[in-house]
């Protein structure tokens, strides 16, 4: 199963609401995905354990796992393709 | 979902100078009524420039700033709709800018209402047409009521 990590600065409101999208959008999809909220201040230690970062802040670029940028989940504005990139990446 | 809007923690049509200027005085209305501790305020205003939470719509920028429930007493939300827009960095990149006309400050206590309600107002910024009505609002109340409506929608 694939595990997705969803962080924002401090871990309390725009990770809450990516993760509550995302949940629907893998069940829409019919997809089993292991998903996790965090705040970036863990990551460095966790980050790298995961198969995609889905983030609304910025990632250090020690880590290697894929980053999909979540804001356009919360403007609207481009959220296509940020669905499209988090599929693309756990092909 | 009980109201998390109060007249008094409603500016409307207000003039800031920067970011900074803002947030204090949006604080301070939430501070007055009870809302928030103390330390709601420099909290805030530390966390926005840790974690700066502009985010750019199609035709303009609103901003989300909170911080920890710690700071919290209630679960409230402060509106401001400003007379000119105030910069504010963008969320999640490093050293851009957002002309930020619409604020909403976010008193967040623990639990699980909380996501509710922030869906909801996340949801409301893709009906920026809807947003745009706050500016033209010449109430408090009608600010108040205006989003009471807006967020009970689905």
């Amino acid at each position: 199963m694939k595990k997705v990590l969803v962080i924002c600065g401090t871990g309390i409101a725009t990770s809450t609401v990516i993760m509550n999208k995302l949940k629907e959008f893998f069940a829409e999809k019919q997809m089993q995905v292991q998903l996790d909220q965090s705040k970036v201040s863990d990551i460095l230690s966790v980050g790298n354990d995961y198969d995609l970062i889905v983030s609304t802040t910025i990632v250090p670029p020690t880590i290697k796992t894929k980053v999909v940028n979540a804001i356009p989940l919360l403007t609207g504005v481009g959220k296509e393709k940020v669905f499209n990139d988090i599929l693309e990446a756990l092909k | 979902m009980a109201s998390m809007f109060h007249e008094d923690c409603v500016l409307l049509n207000i003039e800031a100078y920067d970011k900074y200027e803002i947030l204090s005085k949006l604080s301070d209305t939430l501070y007055r009524r009870g809302f928030v501790k103390d330390t709601f305020k420099q909290a805030v205003i530390d966390r926005e420039e840790k974690f700066p939470t502009g985010l750019r719509l199609l035709s303009m920028g609103v901003a989300i700033p909170h911080t920890d429930a710690v700071h919290v007493n209630q679960t409230s939300v402060g509106v401001a709709v400003l007379k000119n827009p105030v910069r504010f960095s963008l969320m999640g990149s490093q050293g851009e800018n957002v002309p930020v006309s619409i604020i909403f400050m976010l008193a967040m206590g623990d639990g699980q209402k909380q996501l509710e309600m922030l869906t909801k107002l996340i949801e409301f910024f893709q009906r920026e047409e809807e947003l745009k009505k706050m500016q033209r609002m010449t109430s408090e109340k009608e600010v108040v009521t205006f989003l009471e409506n807006e967020l009970l929608k689905n």
